[in-house]
């Protein structure tokens, strides 16, 4: 997340069960936008 | 006080008091209340005694209380025995324990959303059914707004789940069913006591013979334990300033920590903590070591490999998590060394990512 400029986003994918609940805990603690896209695979955005 | 150094996991071992009362039972107590015999007779009046100052320390009338030997039972017998049919409404928070989740799903379940603090997003409802009410959360400590929850739903029964604390000044006005546990007055494991307060309504939903209210097969011995626990058991509000110690020195030293709910709306024993980079397992060994035992809520220390359904319902981090219970007796030494353990454990372990 440290190279990315504000407004750049990457995709992550996913299985693991906790991962959209500890990815909005996470957005929410480092001031990050979360977004789910599907039921594996969920956007940040760096703000 | 039997103190065991170290030991912040939800459970105590018994009071003294409790624990010598436990072997006199066993051997004056052992026969069944309801025969003729002599023994019979003396574990009657024994009996008796129990109930009665379970009524006086638990607000209830002694017609009201049932004894429980598998407590999580009580869960589904609570909601359950008011139920009519497989179309009763349930409603319930988020945070409540999976037996009531699981018993709601058997009817007609209504969950209700919680917010990041644990606190229970309510509004005025006319539906009928049962409300399942948990007083207050065993992971985070977060206590509800009870009377405010059975304003808001005057036509729904209520089936209050007070297992985690003996404090029935946290209870509302009006409620059906109250359920309490041994263990969260540092009582035996395997007894549960069931206020059933609607007994008009109440019907028993297991299959059965006769007119018992619910199974009656509890251990004697452990009930008259219990109460002796209870007894014992003191407000443990002079733990909330450890707590409070605790809770800020955490917040202070460590950064990318996610702490459960807000201490002033809690009970005063349970923080919950979770921090970033680090897993829960981890964590919990790493402090092990150190001679501090912990509870965790992450998906790397339950049987199912699932986080835990309290946090993820508030929107608190799962990962990294552990949970203190603060027991009576602890000292401010003791909280200043398990502080200290946590900031240097969480910095250890991320260290080595």
């Amino acid at each position: 997340m440290s190279e990315l400029v504000p407004g750049e986003s990457i995709e992550l994918l996913s299985d693991d069960p906790a991962t959209l609940s500890d990815l909005l805990a996470w957005g929410r603690m480092t001031n990050n936008f979360v977004e789910a896209q599907g039921p594996e695979t969920f956007h940040i955005t760096k703000k | 006080m039997v103190r065991v150094t170290g030991n912040f996991v939800k459970e105590s071992p018994l009071h003294p008091k409790a624990q010598a009362a436990l072997a006199a039972a066993f051997d004056a107590g052992w026969a069944d209340p309801k025969k003729l015999s002599q023994v019979a007779n003396r574990a009657n009046r024994m009996r008796a005694e129990a109930i009665e100052s379970l009524a006086q320390l638990l607000s209830l009338r002694i017609d009201e209380i049932e004894v429980l030997g598998e407590p999580l039972l009580g869960h589904y017998l609570s909601i359950a025995g008011f139920a009519t049919g497989a179309s009763t409404n349930i409603f319930y928070g988020a945070t409540s324990r999976s037996e009531i989740i699981a018993t709601a799903r058997s009817f007609t379940p209504h969950e209700i959303a919680v917010g990041l603090k644990g606190d229970i997003q309510i509004s005025p409802s006319t539906q009928s059914g049962i409300f399942a009410l948990q007083i207050a959360n065993g992971e985070t400590g977060v206590i509800a707004p009870s009377q405010q929850i059975v304003d808001a739903y005057p036509n729904a029964l209520i089936a209050c789940d007070a297992t985690t604390t003996p404090n029935i000044s946290l209870l509302p006005n009006r409620w059906d069913s109250a359920l309490f546990d041994s263990q969260s007055w540092a009582g035996p494991a395997g007894i549960a006591i069931l206020g059933i307060r609607n007994s008009k309504l109440w019907k028993n939903p297991f299959p059965h013979i006769g007119i018992k209210r619910v199974p009656q097969s509890y251990s004697l011995p452990l009930l008259l334990s219990s109460v002796v626990a209870l007894e014992a058991w003191r407000n443990e509000s002079e733990l909330r300033q450890l707590n409070q110690s605790l809770r800020a020195r955490i917040a202070k030293e460590v950064h990318d920590c996610d702490i459960a709910g807000d201490l002033d709306k809690s009970l005063p024993s349970i923080a919950s903590f979770s921090f970033l980079y680090c897993h829960g397992e981890e964590l919990v060994r790493a402090l092990a070591l150190r001679g501090f035992d912990v509870d965790s809520g992450s998906a790397c220390t339950s049987d199912d490999l699932a986080p835990s359904h309290v946090l993820a319902a508030m929107g608190v981090l799962t990962h990294g998590n552990i949970r203190i219970t603060l027991h009576d007796g602890s000292t401010q030494d003791d909280i200043d060394a398990l502080a200290t353990a946590i900031i240097e454990s969480v910095a250890q372990l991320r260290a080595q990512r």
